[in-house]
């Protein structure tokens, strides 16, 4: 299956969907995060994967197999391509769920989803604020910021900095333990977006999966 | 609040010790002199953004940008210090 939008071009990854009832669609971290915990979440599509479920797992510009750079893409853009991404993958049907990881999260209120899930939700303006302190003026003009060893667009993280991350109808959440804000579960485990080097939890693969295998079994009777 | 100094000595040192990816062994042995910034390879620009992200979220403090300088990230005590200071405010 190909798929284009204004941000996104190419094949993004998609497992299994021609035959599945269910499609789960991934909205990974952004920037940096991303990469710490991409070995992570593809472990846990794995598991999705051999339990029945669709997984489509799209590169946002700048991120992972995305051929697209972070430098000039809008926020609306970002929604836009979500949401039609989202409605070509429930042409035929199938029933839709959005997972957000981290940031992921700022996306996730898109209308064909039929319910929504976040692990470790995180606001846009603390995204931002991490994001900003490791950047390289230098390197820097009054349109990109360079960070984290790439061009992001100044005006996606301007509106990042402001947007809300909406409480939905049908949400579940999960959070570390070590984050005290309210979580409908709380994992026991590392931040893998903070890490000083790219890792792998397969423990929180399993565990995540697990989960969100029982909550699409929930959705879909309730 | 939190501002019981031992138990913020190990919120740190799990902090320390997941941020920079080393294991708790190693991080047990951190005591107040225990050197930081410049002496820990771990420890470099985009770990000082994250270790900071980090200290915020789990503390419920705001590491302004002109709070971040030698005393406060030179010594494992003095990063102690510094989040005691924060959370007594």
């Amino acid at each position: 299956m190909t798929f284009e939008t204004t941000w996104m071009s190419g094949t993004p990854i998609f497992h299994n969907l021609s035959n599945q009832k269910y499609i789960l669609l991934i909205l990974q971290p952004l920037f940096e995060e991303a990469n710490r915990v991409r070995r992570t979440l593809v472990s846990m599509c794995r598991y999705l994967d051999g339990a029945g479920l669709g997984v489509a797992i799209p590169d946002l510009p700048g991120m992972g197999e995305n051929p697209l750079p972070a430098s000039h893409i809008s926020l609306a853009q970002i929604l836009d391509g979500t949401t039609l991404l989202a409605d070509a993958l429930t042409k035929e049907g199938k029933s839709l769920f959005t997972v957000g990881f981290r940031a992921g999260c700022l996306f996730d209120s898109i209308a064909p989803s039929k319910a929504a899930w976040r692990f470790a939700p995180e606001p846009g303006d603390r995204l931002v604020r991490t994001m900003m302190r490791t950047e390289i003026p230098e390197e820097s003009n009054d349109h990109i910021v360079f960070a984290q060893g790439q061009k992001v667009s100044r005006a996606l993280l301007a509106e990042l900095s402001v947007t809300e991350m909406p409480p939905l109808p049908k949400l579940r959440t999960l959070r570390l333990v070590t984050d005290k804000a309210a979580a409908d579960r709380h994992v026991n485990a590392s931040p893998l977006w903070r890490h000083a080097e790219p890792g792998e939890d397969p423990g929180l693969a399993k565990l995540l999966a697990d989960d969100l295998i029982d909550w699409v079994q929930t959705c879909a009777v309730s | 609040m939190q501002t019981d100094r031992a138990a913020i000595v190990e919120d740190v040192r799990s902090l320390l010790s997941d941020v920079l990816g080393i294991s708790t062994e190693r991080a047990a042995d951190f005591d107040e002199t225990t050197e930081l910034f410049g002496s820990l390879p771990e420890l470099d620009s985009m770990a000082v953004a994250n270790l900071l992200a980090e200290l915020e979220d789990r503390l419920g403090i705001v590491v302004e940008a002109d709070e971040v300088d030698g005393d406060m990230l030179g010594t494992f005590g003095g990063l102690v210090d510094f989040v005691c200071e924060k959370l007594a405010r």
